[in-house]
C-alpha cells in the first residue's frame, strides 16, 4: 500500500497540524478497540490517528487518502459494540470526539447545528436553559457522540414514543470519498418538514461511515414533556408480559418506554435486590413502563398502567415522582449489578447483542436464546425495547477461558441465524459494522448489491470504513 | 515489588473494564486534551499493555498516566464499579520502581513525611518572611510580588496547628472526637482548623489532635510511593486507635478519602486493615458529622447578606460521599443567599500534585470551573478542601476576579464568631 510510509507522520502533518497526528504504538494501541467483545480479543491497530477539527482538514485528509488509497475510520467516542470504528484492514481514524463544538441553538425555531464529536448529553445541557431536549436518548448518552449516533440512527429506550434520530435531523453536512462537500436536507436552509427531492438524510444516517464522514448535523430539538410517572411490573411468564403490554395500549396509553429484563426463572432478582415487595420466585421478566406528557394526561395514564399491573402483574411499585421514577429506572439499568449476580465470575460481553423480532414470537424467541447459550455453557441476560420486539442479549462468560470466548461467539452466531430463520433484525440499534456484516448477504440478498452500488458511488477509492456493513468482498465472493 | 506480582494484583480490575467508554464522559483531563490515551478507559487498557509486556514503559506511557488527576469521577460512572485509582496507583508503582521519582518530588513528599519535625519549626518562619516577595490576598493566598502571573500560592499559617492546639475540653462533652489535620490545615490552612475546633466546641464536643499523626499518605499513593504511603498509613492508625474517641473528623476532602480507604490497600497488612475499617465507620468529615451526628439545626447568621456558592470537591464528593451536608449548613445561616453554582461536581483541576506536574493543563481544568462560579456571581465560593480552595482562588485571581474563596467551615466559623460578638 503506498499510503504506507514511514514518512506517514510527516505527510500527514501536512495536511493536518502536527499535534492533531499521532502514529506511534502507544497511542496507536488506544485505538485498536471499542465497546465489542470481538476488539477485546482482535484489537486492530491503525497506522495513524488524526484529530480533525474542521472542514477543510477533514476534505483535505480525503482528498489525500483517495490519491493514495488509504482507509479512513471515522470514530466519535468508540461506545459502538459492533467493530464500527476499527481499522480492521489498517488505515487512518479519524477521532471526531473533540470536534464538538454547538454552532448555533435557535430556540425559536427549535433547531439546532452541532459539530460530530458533541456528546449527546453535553448537547441537552446546552439546551436545558430554553426548556428543549433530543428526545432520543441512547443509555450510552453522557459517552456517545452525536456523530456516532448519526452514523448509526441510534434510538434507546424513549423511541417507542418519540422515535430514532432519523425522526429529528434536518440536514448533514457530509464529506464524500472523492472530498466532496454535500449538504442535505436543502442548502437554502433548515425546516422542520422538508420532503424535496430524494431523502438523503436517510442514506447517511446508520451508514457508520461508510458512505461520507458526517461533519455537521442540524437537529430538530423538542420542548421537554412537563411529567412523567413509570411503573415497574414483575411476571411470571413473557406471555403474561405480552397480554399486559397489548391491554396497556388498548386502554389508550402511549408508552414513552417499555423495557425488559428478562432471565428465567430469576429475572425477580433484577427488581427484588432494589425492592423486596417485587420478589417472586421463578419469575421470567421484569418491565417497566414510563409514560410522559402534561400533568393530566400523566396522572390519566399512571392510573391506567397501575390498573393494568394489578390485574396482570405477580408485583408491581410505581411513581410518578421525579426521584422516584429514577430509583425505579435503576433496576434496568443496572444490568452490570444483575449479571454478576446470576453467573459470579463471568463477563457480560457485547457480541449478539441488538436483534428484532415480530412481537408476537417474543415469548418464543426469548427462550430459544436462552437455551442456547445454555447449550454452549454460558450465562445470558437479556434485555432491552420490549414493545418493539428489540432484544440486548449479554452473554456471560469467563473470558480468561479460551473454550468460553469460543462458546460467546458460537452463541452469537446462533443468535443471529436463529433470528434471521425467524423474519427477525440482526440489528436494531447498535448497527451491523464488522461483527455482523456476515449476516448481511443472508438479511438483504440483492439488496446488498444496491448497498455496495451505493457505496461504489459515493466512495469510489474504496477509502470509507472498508469492511463495515457491506464489505465489497462479501458479494463478489458469493458471486 | 516485582511487575509480575504488580500485574497479578490488578490484572482482575483491568479485565473488568468492558470498554463501555461511559467513563470518557467526566474525566476532566481527557475534556481537554481529547486523544483516547488521555481517557480512563484508554488509561486502564495502556497499563493492562504495558504490565503485560506489550508496550514499553517509556516516558510516553508515563506521561499519559501522570495526566490522571486521580479525581474518581471516572470510578463513579463506572457500570461495573472499575477500582480505577487502584490501577493507576499500580502503573505509577511500577514506575516509580523502575523509572524512579522526580528529585524535586522526592524531596517535597519526604519533608512531610521523614521531617515534619523541621517542617514544624520552619513553618512559622516561613509565615513572617514569604511577606517580603509575596503579597497576601484577601483569601488567604499569595501572589508573587515580582510576577504577578505567577501560580498563587499558599501562605504559610504561622505556628503550626497541632503545635498550637493538643485537647480542647468542654464542660460535660456530648462526645469526645479525634481531629484528623492533615498536611495542609496543619501548615497553610490553620484557620481552617480553628474553625473546626471551634465549632466542635461550641457544639460541646471534646477534641484530641493526636499528636503522632502524620501525611494521610494519598500524595505518596498517587506518586507510586506506596512503601512509603504504607508505612504513614501504619501510623496514623496507631495514633487514631490510642486516641480512643467516638469519632475521628476531617476537614480536608483528600485527607479524607485516604482516611476512609485505607483498608483498600493492601499492602498495609490484615492487621492494620482490620483496625483501618473499624477507624473508617467513625470517621467523619465535619459537616457530615455536624448534620448526621450531631444532627445540627440551627446556625449563626453571618454579619451581613452573602451571596454563597458551593463548589464539590471530587474527593468529598465521589469518595467520600458527602455533597449535601456542607449544602445544608450554608442554607442554614441567616444572610447567606445560597446559589447552586452550574456543574458544581466537575474538577477544578488542583488533583495534589498533578497540579504542580501539570500546571497548564490543570489551570485549563480550573478555567472551566472559575467560568462556572462567575456565572452565579457569588460573593464567595466555598468548598470543603483547602486543595481545591488554593486553585479556585488561583484562577479567579488569573481571571481578575474579586470573588472570595472560604473552606466552608470558615464560613459557618465567621457565623459563630459574629454571633458572639
Amino acid at each position: 500500500m503506498n499510503w504506507e510510509s514511514k514518512d506517514l507522520k510527516r505527510e500527514l502533518s501536512s495536511i493536518l497540524n502536527p499535534n492533531q497526528v499521532f502514529t506511534d504504538p502507544m497511542e496507536l494501541s488506544c485505538y485498536s478497540y471499542d465497546t465489542s467483545f470481538y476488539s477485546a480479543i482482535n484489537p486492530h491497530m491503525p497506522q495513524a490517528v488524526v484529530s480533525p477539527k474542521s472542514l477543510q482538514d477533514v476534505v483535505e485528509l480525503i482528498k489525500w487518502a483517495g490519491q493514495k488509497q488509504c482507509p479512513i475510520i471515522p470514530r466519535g467516542a468508540a461506545t459502538g459494540q459492533a467493530g464500527g470504528t476499527l481499522a480492521i484492514s489498517g488505515g487512518i481514524v479519524l477521532d471526531l470526539s473533540s470536534w464538538n463544538e454547538i454552532e448555533s441553538i435557535e430556540p425559536q425555531n427549535k433547531m439546532v447545528f452541532c459539530r460530530p464529536g458533541v456528546t449527546y448529553a453535553k448537547l441537552n445541557q446546552a439546551l436545558e436553559p430554553h426548556g428543549l431536549y433530543l428526545p432520543p436518548d441512547p443509555s450510552s448518552g453522557d459517552a456517545c457522540t452525536i456523530g456516532g449516533m448519526a452514523a448509526n440512527n441510534s434510538s434507546g429506550p424513549r423511541s417507542l414514543k418519540h422515535g430514532a434520530l432519523s425522526n429529528y435531523v434536518l440536514g448533514l453536512e457530509v464529506v464524500l470519498g472523492t472530498g466532496e462537500v454535500l449538504v442535505t436536507g436543502g442548502v437554502k436552509g433548515k425546516v422542520l418538514k422538508n420532503v424535496s427531492g430524494l431523502n438523503l438524510n436517510s442514506l447517511f444516517l446508520g451508514s457508520e461511515g461508510i458512505l461520507g464522514i458526517i461533519t455537521g448535523i442540524w437537529l430538530a430539538v423538542a420542548k421537554k414533556p412537563r411529567a412523567r410517572a413509570a411503573v415497574v411490573m414483575i411476571f411470571d411468564k413473557a406471555e403474561t408480559a405480552q397480554k399486559a403490554s397489548q391491554e396497556i395500549e388498548s386502554r389508550g396509553v402511549v408508552p414513552a418506554a417499555m423495557e425488559f429484563v428478562y432471565c428465567a426463572p430469576e429475572a425477580t432478582r433484577a427488581a427484588a435486590s432494589f425492592y423486596e415487595e417485587l420478589y417472586v420466585p421463578g419469575a421470567e421478566i421484569e418491565i417497566i413502563c414510563e409514560v410522559d406528557g402534561n400533568e393530566e394526561s400523566v396522572t390519566w395514564e399512571y392510573t391506567k398502567l397501575q390498573e393494568v399491573a394489578k390485574e396482570y402483574a405477580q408485583a408491581s411499585r410505581g411513581s410518578n415522582e421525579p426521584h422516584g421514577i429514577h430509583e425505579l429506572w435503576e433496576i434496568n439499568d443496572n444490568i452490570e449489578g444483575f449479571s454478576a449476580s446470576i453467573r459470579e465470575g463471568a463477563k457480560r460481553i457485547a457480541a449478539s447483542e441488538d436483534v428484532c423480532v415480530k412481537l408476537e414470537k417474543l415469548p418464543k424467541i426469548l427462550r430459544e436464546i436462552q437455551l442456547i447459550a445454555k447449550q454452549n455453557g454460558i450465562g445470558i441476560v437479556n434485555f432491552g425495547h420490549w414493545a418493539k420486539g428489540h432484544i440486548h442479549s449479554g452473554l456471560l462468560a469467563k473470558v480468561e477461558d479460551p473454550g468460553e470466548v469460543d462458546a460467546a461467539f458460537r452463541t452469537a452466531d446462533e443468535i443471529h441465524r436463529l433470528v434471521l430463520q425467524e423474519g427477525g433484525a440482526t440489528t436494531a440499534e447498535h448497527g451491523v459494522g464488522f461483527v455482523r456484516a456476515p449476516y448481511m448477504l443472508e438479511e438483504h440478498e440483492n439488496g446488498l448489491d444496491w448497498m455496495v452500488k451505493i457505496k461504489e458511488a459515493l466512495d469510489p477509492f474504496h477509502i470509507l470504513n472498508p469492511g463495515k456493513i457491506c464489505p465489497l468482498e462479501t458479494r463478489k465472493e458469493s458471486d | 515489588m516485582l511487575r509480575e506480582e504488580l500485574y497479578d494484583q490488578v490484572k482482575k480490575l483491568i479485565d473488568k473494564c468492558n470498554r463501555c467508554g461511559f467513563c470518557r464522559s467526566v474525566c476532566p483531563s481527557l475534556a481537554e486534551l481529547g486523544w483516547e490515551s488521555t481517557s480512563p478507559r484508554g488509561r486502564v487498557f495502556l497499563v493492562g499493555e504495558v504490565l503485560a509486556g506489550r508496550i514499553p514503559l517509556t516516558g510516553d506511557v508515563v506521561s499519559r498516566i501522570d495526566q490522571c488527576l486521580l479525581c474518581r469521577n471516572c470510578m463513579a460512572v463506572c457500570p461495573v464499579g472499575g477500582k480505577i485509582d487502584q490501577v493507576i496507583i499500580a502503573f505509577r508503582q511500577l514506575a516509580a520502581q523502575e523509572m524512579g521519582v522526580a528529585t524535586s518530588k522526592k524531596l517535597m513528599l519526604n519533608m512531610l513525611s521523614d521531617h515534619r519535625g523541621l517542617c514544624d519549626v520552619m513553618a512559622p518562619v516561613a509565615a513572617v518572611l514569604e511577606h517580603i516577595p509575596f503579597k497576601e490576598t484577601p483569601g488567604g493566598g499569595a501572589i508573587f510580588r515580582l510576577n504577578k502571573k505567577m501560580r498563587l500560592l499558599p501562605m504559610f499559617g504561622g505556628k503550626p496547628l497541632m503545635s498550637q492546639f493538643q485537647h480542647i475540653k468542654v464542660d460535660k462533652p456530648i462526645k469526645k472526637v479525634a481531629f484528623y489535620v492533615g498536611c495542609y490545615i496543619n501548615y497553610m490552612g490553620v484557620n481552617v482548623g480553628r474553625a473546626v475546633l471551634n465549632i466542635l466546641a461550641r457544639n460541646g464536643v471534646e477534641v484530641v489532635i493526636p499528636q503522632t499523626q502524620t501525611c494521610c499518605g494519598v500524595p505518596f499513593f498517587a506518586s507510586g510511593m506506596v512503601e512509603k504511603a504504607v508505612t504513614l498509613v501504619r501510623q496514623n492508625i496507631d495514633a487514631l486507635e490510642e486516641a480512643n474517641v467516638d469519632a475521628v473528623i476531617y476537614a480536608c476532602g483528600s485527607c479524607g478519602t485516604g482516611l476512609k480507604e485505607w483498608a483498600r490497600h493492601p499492602e498495609i497488612g490484615s492487621e492494620y486493615a482490620e483496625k483501618a475499617k473499624k477507624l473508617e465507620e467513625k470517621t467523619f468529615e465535619i459537616g457530615e458529622f455536624l448534620i448526621d451526628q450531631l444532627e445540627v439545626k440551627e446556625l449563626p447568621s453571618l454579619p451581613k447578606p452573602t451571596r454563597v456558592t458551593y463548589h464539590d470537591s471530587c474527593h468529598l464528593a465521589v469518595g467520600a460521599g458527602v455533597i449535601e451536608q456542607p449544602r445544608t449548613l450554608l442554607k442554614m445561616m441567616g444572610n447567606a443567599e445560597y446559589i447552586e453554582m452550574p456543574e458544581a461536581n466537575t474538577c477544578c483541576g488542583m488533583g495534589g500534585l498533578f497540579s504542580v506536574n501539570h500546571y497548564d493543563l490543570s489551570r485549563k481544568i480550573n478555567s472551566r470551573k472559575i467560568d462556572k462560579i462567575m456565572s452565579v456571581n457569588p460573593q464567595v465560593v466555598t468548598s470543603g478542601c483547602p486543595g481545591c480552595n488554593l486553585h479556585i482562588m488561583d484562577g479567579l485571581n488569573k481571571a481578575g476576579s474579586d470573588i472570595v474563596t472560604s473552606h466552608y467551615i470558615e464560613l459557618i466559623n465567621n457565623a459563630y464568631d459574629c454571633a458572639q460578638e
